[in-house]
């Protein structure tokens, strides 16, 4: 017999008005949670010291305790950043973090799809997720998900002055050069039969298959605080609600404050395996 | 906008949903009308719609996402083409410098003009690609270095300026100690992929590989596949305990996908493909194409269609047939390369002065003194000097030639080659047949003083390629191939300017009531147009556009018809001439 353990984060639908749909998400188990994103900067930094290693094999090989020096970095925030770098801005550290949140999300909203592993951007523009869903039996693409994810103290602001114009570019098919790339990516990690690439590829393009999300980290939980947030999605037109995903993250109403508990819990855990290292 | 071979190759390009890929060479040009001008209008509904669904923007998108995706040849030369055709028509739309360019190359990203220029290497399409390098704008604010010197080597392999890439490798190479992780993977992956391209210069150069990157990689292929198998992985080792991550530098992986399949490609375009004829000595033969290689390293596909064809092997006279701007004085430097590598002299017929100055010119840059030992000249007059000999490529007139052959027929004697270029002066039709008897006289002269010489026609308008090619081998007894490319490299979209008839009858109406009431007022005749006539005649101008290369499709015509301007223009010319009675 197995015991369902509570997930990380709790994901439902919920209702926001007529022209859009809601996701709610909210976090059940923060010490886990940061557990997770630590292993995702961990990650991403053993994943370049093995890019490094293999293309430079005669430089100083990267040690462990570099590559969680190298996490703990990308979890803390230095307000002007130093040389050498001890820390990101904010909105880059927290930026990462709700990345990192929004893709722990996805994943379990919508399991088996192909989404790129969160990583600090270095500009605030630009795409900041594609999710790609394949068809049950992989031979196609049934839906592309263009997410915009935003840590900010004024999250309408943000929405109409930034995520519905970006949004609005996807829409009208406007030359995307992280679209192409990060498919391309996505779908040859799935590793995708030449005979399929031209459905593929026609697929990331067709807007009748493509949905929006906007997600962001709030501190006000209700339908009526979503559905002002959330006005005016209808400006991505022409597709159906469905089609328009308002994303919220419920947190405590000192927003800054809970994302640097939640980065120290995190930097914390890589400082636990630092100590139970040789 | 696309001739017949160029059009064909955008209908082999795989369909899309809703796009049916006969019709992207209409589709492409459409698009571009409707930049050069104001907007569609009139076109048929099926078009219109097209237009909507499939934007410039889209097929841009989705072509290039299937370059990258598939390896196979066959799908993916026609998919570049329409990726980069789509991207090099949008580049002639102003952009709005307000906007802050991102770099070329980042993680996630590779600018739409370094990927068309690549496109385009893939497509085998050289003359587009050279124009497309022409959009790269090398150094960006905020990108970094190794982005700046791969942009700055994209830029030179697609205008195939090889050599300067070799010349950047030995010196563009300094540590940066970039402090994040991320970054420096990010440079390393840049850096392995300038590498590759370093490599690919040198193996089309036949240079040794450069000495910074010799060792590293085996080949430019094994770069480019390093960096492919690197930049995109599942998490599984990285991320302990996360299902289903997937990590990646998708810039540079896309980047290593595009650059590999234009890797392929040129390796067949490689002018150091091309064998020696036969008896050519081969070393000074390829000191010819290493010369050569640094100026036009890459062999054209219509170039290699005629070398398939064996045009230039010793014993084989042909007629090339190829459109202007196609390369014809390229196609006939192989032969004369040839003829040369053989210990032979060449003489060159051009049917005017002037051309024959500019090819004297040609020429000498193509076979330089201190390569081949080979000296071009078209001062060669034995009327002058007693005994003079000709030099190794001589240029002249068929007059002059033909008056030589006379006088001293015994120094045509070491001539391997005749070629002849304009060579529809043959002809009587075009109605010299002065020039053109002159001209045969040649022809038949040299071939009875050099029996053994081949014979090279060019033309960009002979018709009957096939009877012409049939009659030189039965004048000189041996193979005559016979080469009709109609492939161009230029892409011109045809419009002419034409009025609403309707609208042009109402002018002329409103002037001539103009002119009668001003007549009546002022109480005499004038017998020319007053100016409260002339301010009647005007119209709105609209342009019709062919989409394909010949205007018909059957019996309906293939255009678009849109208006060029929003305003009315004057109109000149003669009001009563055209009136009826």
């Amino acid at each position: 017999m197995t015991v369902a353990s509570t997930p990380t984060l709790t994901t439902e639908a919920v209702a926001i008005d007529s022209d859009c749909v809601g996701e709610r998400w909210k976090a059940n188990d923060e010490a886990t949670l940061a557990r997770l994103i630590a292993i995702m900067a961990m990650g991403q930094a053993a994943y370049a010291g093995h890019i490094l290693t293999t293309l430079a094999p005669a430089e100083p090989k990267i040690s462990t305790a570099q590559l969680r020096a190298e996490a703990k970095i990308k979890l803390t925030v230095e307000e002007p950043v130093k040389k050498p770098r001890g820390g990101y801005p904010r909105w880059q550290r927290d930026g990462l973090i709700f990345e990192a949140i929004s893709w722990l999300a996805a994943r379990q909203v919508y399991p088996g799809v192909l989404l790129k592993t969160p990583h600090v951007s270095s500009t605030s523009q630009g795409l900041d997720g594609l999710m790609i869903e394949l068809k049950g039996d992989k031979t196609g693409i049934a839906r592309t998900t263009i997410f915009e994810d935003k840590c900010t103290d004024d999250a309408r602001s943000m929405f109409l002055g930034r995520v519905i114009p970006e949004f609005k570019k996807r829409h009208a098919n406007e030359r995307s050069a992280e679209i192409i790339s990060t498919a391309t990516a996505l779908i040859m990690t799935a590793g995708v039969d030449e005979v399929t690439a031209t459905q593929f590829a026609a697929a990331v393009t067709d807007q009748t298959l493509r949905r929006y999300r906007a997600s962001f980290a709030v501190t006000a939980d209700s339908q009526n605080e979503r559905k002002k947030l959330f006005a005016d999605y209808n400006r991505i037109d022409n597709i159906n609600a469905d089609q328009r995903i308002g994303a919220s993250f419920v947190v405590p109403p000192k927003m800054r404050d809970w994302f640097d508990q939640l980065a120290k819990q995190a930097v914390d855990y890589l400082n636990s395996l630092d100590s139970g290292s040789p | 906008m696309f001739d017949a071979t160029t059009a064909a190759l955008l209908r082999s390009a795989p369909a899309m949903p809703g796009l049916n890929p006969a019709s992207i060479p209409a589709l492409l040009t459409a698009q571009y009308a409707n930049l050069a001008a104001a907007r569609l209008r009139g076109s048929d509904e099926g078009l219109e719609d097209l237009v909507q669904a499939w934007s410039l923007e889209r097929l841009a998108d989705t072509y290039e996402i299937l370059t990258s995706l598939t390896s196979d040849a066959e799908i993916r030369r026609p998919a570049a083409f329409v990726a980069g055709t789509a991207q090099l028509i949008l580049a002639r739309r102003q952009t709005s410098a307000t906007e802050h360019k991102p770099p070329n190359i980042d993680r996630d990203r590779v600018d739409p003009s370094l990927a068309a220029a690549i496109l385009f290497l893939s497509a085998e399409q050289y003359a587009d690609a050279n124009e497309a390098a022409l959009s790269i704008q090398t150094n960006v604010e905020g990108q970094s270095y190794e982005a700046d010197i791969l942009s700055e080597d994209i830029a030179d392999l697609a205008r195939g300026r090889l050599n300067e890439i070799l010349a950047r490798s030995a010196r563009w190479r300094r540590p940066i100690r970039y402090a994040d992780l991320d970054e420096r993977a990010l440079a390393a992956l840049v850096e392995a992929l300038i590498s590759g391209v370093e490599l690919l210069a040198a193996s089309l150069l036949h240079e040794t590989p450069p000495p910074l990157v010799a060792g590293r990689f085996d080949s430019a292929r094994h770069a480019f596949e390093t960096v492919m198998n690197l930049s995109a992985s599942t998490g599984e080792s990285y991320l302990p305990g996360i299902e289903g991550a997937i990590l990646a530098y998708a810039g540079p992986h896309h980047l290593a996908s595009l650059l590999l399949s234009a890797s392929d490609g040129l390796a067949l375009a490689s002018l150091f493909a091309v064998p020696p004829p036969i008896g050519a000595n081969t070393q000074s033969w390829n000191t010819w194409l290493r010369s050569r290689a640094k100026i036009a390293p890459f062999v054209w596909p219509n170039h290699r269609e005629a070398i398939a064809k064996g045009f230039y092997q010793t014993g084989v006279s042909s007629v090339v047939v190829l459109p202007t701007g196609a390369g014809k004085t390229t196609v006939s430097s192989l032969k004369i390369g040839g003829v040369l590598a053989r210990g032979k002299k060449v003489v060159f017929l051009a049917p005017t002065h002037a051309l024959v100055d500019q090819l004297t010119v040609d020429l000498q840059e193509m076979f330089p003194a201190d390569v081949m030992g080979s000296v071009v000249s078209s001062d060669f007059d034995l009327l002058m000097l007693v005994n003079a000999q000709l030099r190794d490529i001589e240029v002249m007139t068929p007059e002059r030639c033909l008056a030589m052959l006379s006088f001293a027929p015994e120094a045509f004697q070491d001539v391997g080659l005749l070629v002849f270029d304009e060579c529809h002066l043959l002809s009587p039709e075009i109605g010299r047949i002065r020039r053109a008897l002159d001209a045969m006289l040649c022809v038949l002269g040299f071939n009875h003083v050099a029996p053994d010489a081949d014979m090279l026609f060019l033309s960009a308008m002979l018709k009957n390629v096939d009877d012409m090619s049939d009659w030189v081998a039965a004048l000189t007894g041996r193979p005559c191939v016979a080469v009709d490319l109609p492939w161009k490299p230029s892409r011109q979209a045809r419009g002419v300017i034409i009025y609403d008839n309707g609208e042009l009858e109402r002018a002329r109406q409103a002037a001539i009531e103009s002119q009668r009431k001003e007549d009546t007022r002022v109480g005499t005749r004038s017998a020319s147009l007053r100016q409260v006539a002339k301010r009647e005649l005007s119209a709105v101008p609209y342009a019709i556009w062919g989409l394909q290369h010949n205007w018909l499709s059957g019996n309906s015509a293939a255009c678009i018809t849109n208006p060029i301007s929003d305003t009315r223009v004057m109109l000149a010319g003669s009001l009563w001439e055209t009136a009826s009675g």
